[in-house]
């Protein structure tokens, strides 16, 4: 293997006298997770997200119309059928497993993720019923999001952002803004779950590159901490104190630092001084009261540092959004906001200017 | 056992699974590093980073002016303002044509330029009152940047003079035969007859490979905006299915179905295409449900709707299966391995 020459897979596997993989042996078991993980088509996962997606709404209405039409109505049934659901979902997702083939069937995958979302959704809401308060929907969501974690594998993982990501944020700060959390448990949620968040997708960031199945946890994880740092459509950070923005530019500014340490290490002769550049931007747009700005700029070095066009995507959608953000926000006057924009552009275009140098001196 | 053919084990490795077999022992740290250094060279991330910064810079420059001129500042004299965006555009085309046209700095300063005509027809407008309606100001706007745009040979240029061009006709749709906004029958007809074009001189100018226009991107987004055109009209057709009697089918509705079909055939022989088509199918697998649950609700009602709902539940689980599984097959076949990375 040259140094110019990028390596195939079967470069990287151990000395072999056979071209066939053997799903028992843990080097080629851990190949095949990659080719399934990696090798499918993006066009193919959206197909089935969205898939899911639907069946999983057209399920959840026919069982709700079931149950009305049999009389029960009660909320322990809804439990009942949400936990038998999921129990089906788990089954389906083994059997997906079980499937020694690098194409594992698409009626299984799409299954198990419509018994999971629609299973998910009966539980939560049953036990929400039960207790008799809304917000315990996206609570009883993420704990169950948190307790099948290490229960099911890879194939309702998409299932799992979507319910992670698409319900239940909305719905916790939904919760949060229009005052359904007792006041009392309100910081406490806030804080314990942007904690849990941070402290997840650090733990992911250091882990998933060696274990693929984590991939989707990241992108959920890292969309996750996107929505709650500054959701354009609710102003969550209304409801957080100073304290709270601290808390978040600082956790954001030493994440993008530790993930810097990261980088750098893959070009050595310039470590020190990425580092030092690096360290210094993130802390200035921490203290300068801009840590979604920061947030998008590190989750894009993180998309492409591990290779993954759908980080690298949202951290390039989210920089003009929190740009926004951070203008409609500035206390200033407009033609104040209007120069601080052209000179945060120069300072940036510099920036550019400095690399390309440094490149064609590099180069030459 | 799983025989390689159905692995690909020649395919290009990935960082991830250089770090897995490295964690699980399976590769030494020379290797290791070997590995990621011919997958990942330091330079790219200087080329990453370098472009980054200049996209991101040139956006804040512009936003700065561009809310610098909204403002309407009165105490700046009419012809300095319009001097100065005059000077801004005549700046950005000098310094790309200094730049050479096909570099990458360059692209951005025609783009500068083209965002300028915008802000000097927006300025012109305010100082001079000129009583024209907001889709001349988008027409004139996209009918002046369409020099810049073809001095580029930058898709996102072509990108952005797309959205322009298509604001302009649904402000004129909206003004000539919107009902209130966002209730203009016909206004997708007009947006199909517009765009449908665009995409058959995209594919004529395939015969000439360009590198600019051999983006990957281009295809499937042109599609994924045209397909997005033709569904929205042809599932409200659908949905005129439940009314008593079969309602209205429309003439834009069955456009947009035939413009489907058309895609789909196209991209299915004619120019072979598997990520294309996914969107295509998805709109047309979203019509035909829309079609059946319009149906079912009419022939049903709401009084069995447990039936309704099954029967929906089967058919979507159904029709996403076979469609994945096509384009599986269609990838198989073709060899394609177009958008394997996600």
């Amino acid at each position: 293997m040259s140094r110019s020459t990028p390596p195939t897979i079967a470069d990287l596997l151990p000395d072999r006298d056979d071209d066939i993989l053997h799903p028992g042996a843990g080097v080629d078991r851990l190949v095949l997770d990659h080719i399934r993980h990696s090798r499918e088509p993006a066009y193919q996962k959206i197909l089935l997200g969205v898939g899911a997606a639907l069946a999983a709404f057209f399920t959840g209405a026919m069982i709700a119309a079931l149950m009305s039409l049999i009389g029960l109505t009660s909320e322990f049934g809804l439990v009942v059928v949400g936990a038998v659901l999921l129990t089906l979902a788990l089954i389906t997702d083994q059997q997906v497993q079980a499937i020694d083939t690098a194409k594992p069937g698409t009626v299984h995958r799409l299954l198990a993720q419509v018994l999971y979302l629609t299973g998910a959704a009966c539980l939560a809401t049953g036990l929400a019923m039960l207790a008799d308060q809304f917000w315990m929907i996206p609570l009883a969501l993420v704990f169950l999001y948190a307790l099948t974690l290490f229960l099911f594998r890879n194939q309702v993982r998409a299932a799992v952002c979507l319910t992670l990501t698409l319900v239940t944020l909305p719905l916790i700060y939904h919760s949060l803004v229009n005052g359904l959390v007792p006041a009392t448990w309100a910081p406490l949620i806030n804080n314990a779950y942007l904690s849990l968040l941070v402290a997840t997708t650090a733990f992911l960031v250091h882990r998933s590159r060696s274990h693929a199945h984590l991939t989707l946890e990241l992108r959920a994880m890292v969309t996750a901490l996107s929505l709650l740092i500054r959701n354009p459509f609710i102003r969550v950070t209304d409801i957080l104190g100073p304290f709270d923005q601290y808390w978040i530019g600082g956790a954001i500014a030493l994440g993008t630092i530790a993930l810097l340490h990261l980088v750098s290490r893959e070009f050595p002769s310039r470590r020190y001084e990425v580092l030092a550049a690096g360290s210094i931007g993130a802390i200035a747009l921490a203290a300068l009261g801009a840590p979604g700005v920061l947030l998008a700029l590190g989750i894009l070095a993180l998309g492409y540092h591990r290779a993954d066009r759908f980080i690298t995507g949202l951290g390039a959608v989210q920089i003009p959004v929190f740009l926004f953000l951070y203008y409609y926000d500035l206390q200033a006057t407009l033609i104040q906001k209007s120069g601080l924009l052209v000179l945060g552009g120069l300072v940036l275009l510099a920036g550019y200017g400095w690399i390309s140098y440094r490149m064609r001196g590099q180069s030459s | 056992m799983i025989n390689t053919s159905d692995t690909d084990l020649s395919a290009p490795a990935t960082p991830a699974l250089v770090d897995a077999l490295y964690a699980a022992g399976h590769l030494d740290r020379e290797s290791h590093d070997r590995a990621m250094a011919a997958l990942y060279p330091p330079r790219h991330w200087g080329q990453w980073a370098s472009r980054l910064l200049l996209a991101v810079g040139m956006v804040l420059v512009l936003t700065g002016i561009v809310f610098f001129f909204a403002h309407n500042w009165q105490d700046i004299p009419p012809l300095i303002k319009l001097g100065g965006i005059q000077v801004l555009i005549t700046g950005f085309t000098l310094a790309a044509i200094l730049l050479r046209t096909d570099t990458l700095p360059a692209q951005m300063m025609l783009l500068a330029a083209s965002v300028m005509i915008g802000v000097f027809l927006a300025v012109f407008g305010q100082i001079y009152q000129t009583g024209a309606d907001a889709w001349q100001l988008f027409a004139g706007w996209a009918g002046l940047a369409l020099i810049w745009t073809l001095l580029s040979r930058f898709a996102p240029q072509w990108a952005v003079w797309l959205v322009i061009a298509n604001i302009a006709l649904v402000l004129w749709w909206q003004q000539n035969g919107g009902i209130a906004l966002f209730i203009m029958p016909g206004v997708f007809a007009i947006l199909m007859v517009f765009n449908l074009p665009v995409l058959l001189l995209f594919e004529a100018l395939q015969n000439k490979p360009a590198p600019w226009r051999q983006k990957a991107w281009i295809r499937p987004v042109l599609v994924t905006g045209l397909t997005v055109i033709a569904v929205i009209p042809a599932i409200d057709s659908a949905r005129s299915l439940a009314r008593p009697g079969g309602g209205d089918i429309g003439t834009e509705g069955m456009a947009g179905v035939l413009l489907l079909i058309a895609l789909y055939a196209w991209y299915r022989w004619a120019r072979p295409s598997v990520p294309t088509l996914a969107p295509v199918l998805l709109g047309l697998m979203l019509i035909v449900i829309s079609a059946v649950s319009s149906l079912l609700t009419r022939m049903l009602g709401f009084s069995i709707e447990f039936l309704n709902m099954a029967i929906l539940a089967v058919l979507v689980i159904g029709l996403f299966v076979l469609g994945i599984r096509h384009l599986a097959d269609l990838r198989t076949r073709s060899g394609d391995q177009g958008g394997q990375r996600s």
